[in-house]
């Protein structure tokens, strides 16, 4: 089951934000949510013997995953859901490449450095119907 | 990735891009810098003019690049000029970039773009200082802007201006460091 996701800038500001299964977030767990993975990001840089070009991936707790998407330019897609979704490192990089950049990047509307949320009927419409056609939707 | 990979990589999402007619594509861009000549009526801030518009259109087109070639880190700046040159050059403009020239230390090289497709049609007046495509300085140091690399980049030959190649300087001034939005800040 998909609860929800979170697409950050470079600074730490969340873009976007959508629920679909479990609780409401409000912006002080956004901030705290950012704020776990760039430390962790930190630590798995230094604690990993090779150079690894992904990254962090994903946490898992018993009750949820976090899927962590980080691309070069600074943007990172946050995807959470229960502990059945299995990979999404292909889906959250279809995201990016075939919704966020058709949608969001190329509207003359989105700015590259600008910390106002998203706000797009296309990218949210585009979004939706690509995860509720993902089995581990529900 | 070696060389010849980047080439090939470059190649074939090439093949996938959607195209434009060549000729409209140069036409228009010609109309444009015509249009800032008449309205800026200085060599000068066209040039600069030129440049801050590819700067906006590289800080867009970063993303397009990722998203399409599926490049995520270069390990080191070579790499970065040889994507530049081999991958990102053939996908939007259908042209090879040979880099050459390197300093010692590994932070500037030269991009030579031996066939240019928007000076196709064009002559310049006699004595004029217009570095007339300047907006792919701009774009490559928006798009380098979003990676986290400081570049300047800089004609040094055109042959618009009678050289026998077009060669851009690219100099690595600094890896930029992440910086946070105002909520993360300590007082």
């Amino acid at each position: 089951m998909i609860y929800n996701m979170y697409i950050f800038n470079r600074r730490g500001t969340c873009v976007y934000y959508r629920r679909w299964h479990g609780r409401e977030n409000d912006e002080e767990k956004q901030r705290l949510v950012f704020g776990m993975l760039y430390s962790m990001n930190e630590l798995v840089g230094k604690l990993s013997g090779s150079i690894s070009k992904d990254g962090m991936l994903t946490i898992k707790t018993n009750s949820f995953t976090m899927h962590q998407f980080h691309t070069a330019s600074g943007t990172r897609f946050v995807l959470n859901t229960d502990n059945n979704a299995g990979d999404l490192r292909q889906n959250m990089y279809h995201i990016y490449a075939m919704i966020w950049v058709e949608c969001v990047v190329k509207s003359p509307m989105w700015s590259p450095m600008s910390a106002t949320p998203v706000d797009s009927p296309l990218f949210d419409r585009q979004l939706e119907t690509y995860l509720e056609g993902l089995t581990c939707f529900r | 990735m070696s060389a010849s990979a980047n080439a090939r990589l470059g190649e074939q999402i090439w093949q996938k891009m959607p195209k434009i007619n060549a000729e409209f594509f140069t036409l228009t861009y010609g109309a444009m810098v015509v249009q800032l000549m008449r309205d800026l009526e200085d060599v000068q801030l066209v040039n600069e003019k030129l440049e801050k518009m590819g700067h906006s259109i590289g800080c867009r087109l970063i993303d397009e690049f990722l998203a399409k070639s599926g490049i995520n880190n270069c390990n080191e700046f070579a790499e970065t000029a040889d994507v530049i040159a081999k991958v990102a050059f053939k996908m939007f403009l259908g042209v090879s970039v040979e880099v050459a020239s390197w300093n010692d230390e590994k932070t500037s090289c030269s991009l030579l773009v031996y066939d240019n497709p928007l000076t196709d049609f064009v002559e310049l007046p006699p004595n004029i200082n217009l570095y007339y495509s300047n907006v792919l300085c701009g774009v490559i140091r928006g798009a380098l802007e979003m990676v986290q690399l400081r570049v300047e980049c800089y004609f040094v030959r055109d042959t618009l201006r009678g050289d026998d190649v077009n060669e851009i300087r690219l100099e690595l001034k600094e890896h930029i460091k992440d910086e946070m939005a105002e909520e993360y800040r300590r007082e």
